[in-house]
């Protein structure tokens, strides 16, 4: 079978474009390098899938794509698990994908697996690093992914089937502009006839107490001895412009949602400063902070491991050195 | 009502440490726990049998022999019958070939309603539910993080995603993945823990299941694992102790350039 290009799916939800799926195609670019470096030549494909969506292929262009995929009807303008998973399946069986990348959201984790015990290939979740094998005649992508909570790094290859499919979390890669041209796009010609009938009865907004965690250029988080001082962290949080955070430790402690918990099970963020305030640094909390740019963190313990994550590491009782940084602002 | 519920046990990954010479995991005195999304998974069946009593709650567990303590504990909440699929040719299986062999155990009985897991702990996938519905071509709802209403024809719940909930209702026969953070399980009741040491556990091997030995286990997986390291952590930066306006004064400064960038 003659296997070609790089696709990513490119989720859309009520018209609203995910940003994953852009990270994902400038991800795709640099592997389209390294595929380029052994003569083997691939394009990056978005799949685009929802509904009225032409608004967002010149921003697959912006991204990286080269070429873009329209599958564009009414029952797509939301994510549906058959719907999608029809749709991509057919968008498979029809273009034989050397790779397939999909966000893993809640909807990509949704239909990943589904997608791929149908189109019968292998698929490695939630990878956080992509490369092409170096070794001559190869054309495997390497996939390393984090398992035991962390702890361990295992690189996965698919090596008998296609496409070589991996799920990838957001904010894991950024985004860059390569500006490619613009192309007419190709429409897929997609029919559906649901057969599962799952029956929305209601979508409400969650109710959110920290702001948009993803977005947020400064993160002040807290950790489970910050139970009884979550006010004050909030009140210094806020006085920075930073958006207040939570270990999974804080959490538990029933002082504040779980909708602010940072890590393996929470959110996954990018900020460019990030203050752990009493967090000890397990391997699950760090799954999901480690690439801020700059990391401070204050911790009692010499020994913490979020020492070990840090750019800056203070010794100290957080709430008295914060209340000291205070003076300094 | 006959529900199956799919439980794994796993090595509770919280207490694992890297052992930072040799660069591989400590798993002495680690512990074997059920996946925590699974107890939820099994809390769920347990209560629509609260609502229902004639319903049968069965759960199947792939996994090594020492899984049958875990499942005596599962009789012990109240569970019907467990089975523990368990083939020497089933061991290394990825997760195509893990649902695979699940979804040949769960076509042996009669089901409305299978349960299981988001994720578990240790691999992290979240692959074995969607995938199992795929083979048994079922719908499916993941991420449930709670029950709102069940008929004897269709269960309705609560879907969680990144900013927002579902309130969504899917006939049976369907499959359900579960969350743990808001479904609190039971404890073991104590005459059911005393019974249910006696209990045998029956084992399902690839001559139940029909299992051709090239589908299963690592043969039949389609991902191979090339190569597993533990992450080297020395990024260890600038280090303030015992000099609190060093450290306020330093912080303060990495607050105004990122406020000012
Ligand atoms: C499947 C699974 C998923 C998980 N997912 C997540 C996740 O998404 N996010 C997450 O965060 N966790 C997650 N966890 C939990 C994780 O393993 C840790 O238990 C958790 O991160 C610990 O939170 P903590 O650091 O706040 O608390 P602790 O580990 O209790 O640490 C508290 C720290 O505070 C320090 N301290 C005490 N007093 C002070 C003071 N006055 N000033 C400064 N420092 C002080 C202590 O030295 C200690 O280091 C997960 C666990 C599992 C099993
Ligand atoms: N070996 C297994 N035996 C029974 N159930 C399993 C097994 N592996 C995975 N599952 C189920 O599938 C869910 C998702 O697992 P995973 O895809 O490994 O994250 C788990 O929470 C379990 O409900």
């Amino acid at each position: 079978m003659n296997v070609k290009d790089i696709y990513v799916y490119i989720e859309v939800r009520e018209q609203t474009a995910l940003d994953v799926g852009f990270q994902l195609l400038s991800l795709s670019q640099t592997l389209k390098e390294q595929y380029a470096a052994k003569s083997i030549a691939q394009d990056v494909v978005a799949v685009l899938v929802g509904h009225n969506v032409e608004k967002h292929i010149k921003t697959c262009h912006d991204y990286g794509a080269d070429k873009v995929v329209v599958v564009d009807h009414e029952v797509l303008n939301f994510p549906t698990t058959e719907a999608v998973t029809h749709a991509l399946t057919q968008v498979i069986k029809t273009f034989n994908p050397e790779c397939f990348l999909i966000g893993a959201t809640v909807v990509g984790r949704d239909i990943a697996p589904r997608v791929a015990a149908r189109v019968a290939t292998g698929l490695t979740a939630d990878a956080t690093h992509l490369e092409v094998d170096p070794a001559d005649d190869s054309r495997l992508l390497l996939m390393t992914r984090p398992a035991f909570g962390g702890n361990l790094y295992g690189t996965i290859i698919c090596p008998f089937s296609y496409p070589q499919m991996s799920s990838i979390r957001p904010e894991v890669f950024v985004k860059v502009l390569y500006e490619r041209p613009v192309v007419e796009p190709i429409r897929f010609d997609f029919s559906f006839t649901p057969k599962h009938t799952i029956e929305v009865l209601e979508r409400k907004v969650k109710h959110k107490e920290g702001g948009d965690l993803k977005k947020a250029h400064m993160i002040l988080a807290g950790g489970r001895s910050m139970a009884n001082h979550v006010e004050k962290l909030q009140e210094f949080a806020s006085s920075i412009n930073a958006t207040f955070a939570a270990s999974r430790g804080l959490v538990e402690s029933g002082k504040v949602g779980k909708d602010i918990q940072v890590g393996q099970t929470g959110t996954s963020v990018r900020p460019a400063l990030y203050i752990a305030c009493g967090i000890s640094g397990a391997a699950q909390h760090t799954a999901g902070m480690e690439n801020a740019q700059t990391i401070i963190a204050i911790n009692t313990d010499p020994e913490a491991s979020i020492f070990q994550f840090s750019h800056l590491g203070v010794v100290g009782d957080a709430v008295e050195v914060l209340k000291e940084v205070q003076k300094y602002l | 009502m006959k529900i199956i519920v799919l439980v794994k046990q796993v090595p509770n990954t919280t207490e694992i440490k890297v052992d930072p010479i040799k660069g591989t995991l400590i798993r002495d005195g680690v512990d074997s726990i059920i996946n925590p999304d699974d107890r939820a998974s099994v809390e769920c069946a347990l209560m629509i049998k609260d609502q229902f009593p004639e319903t049968h709650v069965r759960v199947l567990t792939m996994g090594p022999k020492q899984a049958v303590g875990m499942l005596q504990e599962l009789y012990g909440m109240g569970v019907d019958e467990c089975s523990l699929i368990n083939d020497a040719i089933f061991a290394g299986a990825d997760t195509w070939a893990t649902s695979l062999t699940l979804s040949k155990a769960i076509a042996l009985y009669e089901y409305d309603l299978i349960l299981a897991g988001r994720q578990a702990i240790d691999g992290d996938t979240a692959q074995v539910g969607p995938q199992v519905a795929e083979w048994l071509d079922l719908p499916q709802v993941t991420y449930v993080s709670s029950i709102k209403e069940v008929t004897d024809k269709n269960i309705t719940v609560v879907k969680s995603y990144e900013d927002m909930e579902e309130v969504c209702r899917v006939s049976f026969p369907c499959l359900i993945t579960t969350l743990a953070d808001q479904i609190k399980p039971r404890l073991g009741n104590f005459s059911l823990v005393w019974e249910s040491n006696q209990r045998e556990i029956p084992i399902l091997t690839s001559v139940e299941l029909k299992a051709d030995p090239k589908e299963v286990g690592l043969k039949g997986s389609l991902t191979q694992v090339k190569k597993t390291f533990v992450k080297s952590v020395s990024k260890k930066g600038q280090m303030i102790k015992d000099d609190i306006e060093l450290a306020a004064k330093t912080i303060a400064d990495i607050i105004h350039q990122n406020n000012h960038a």
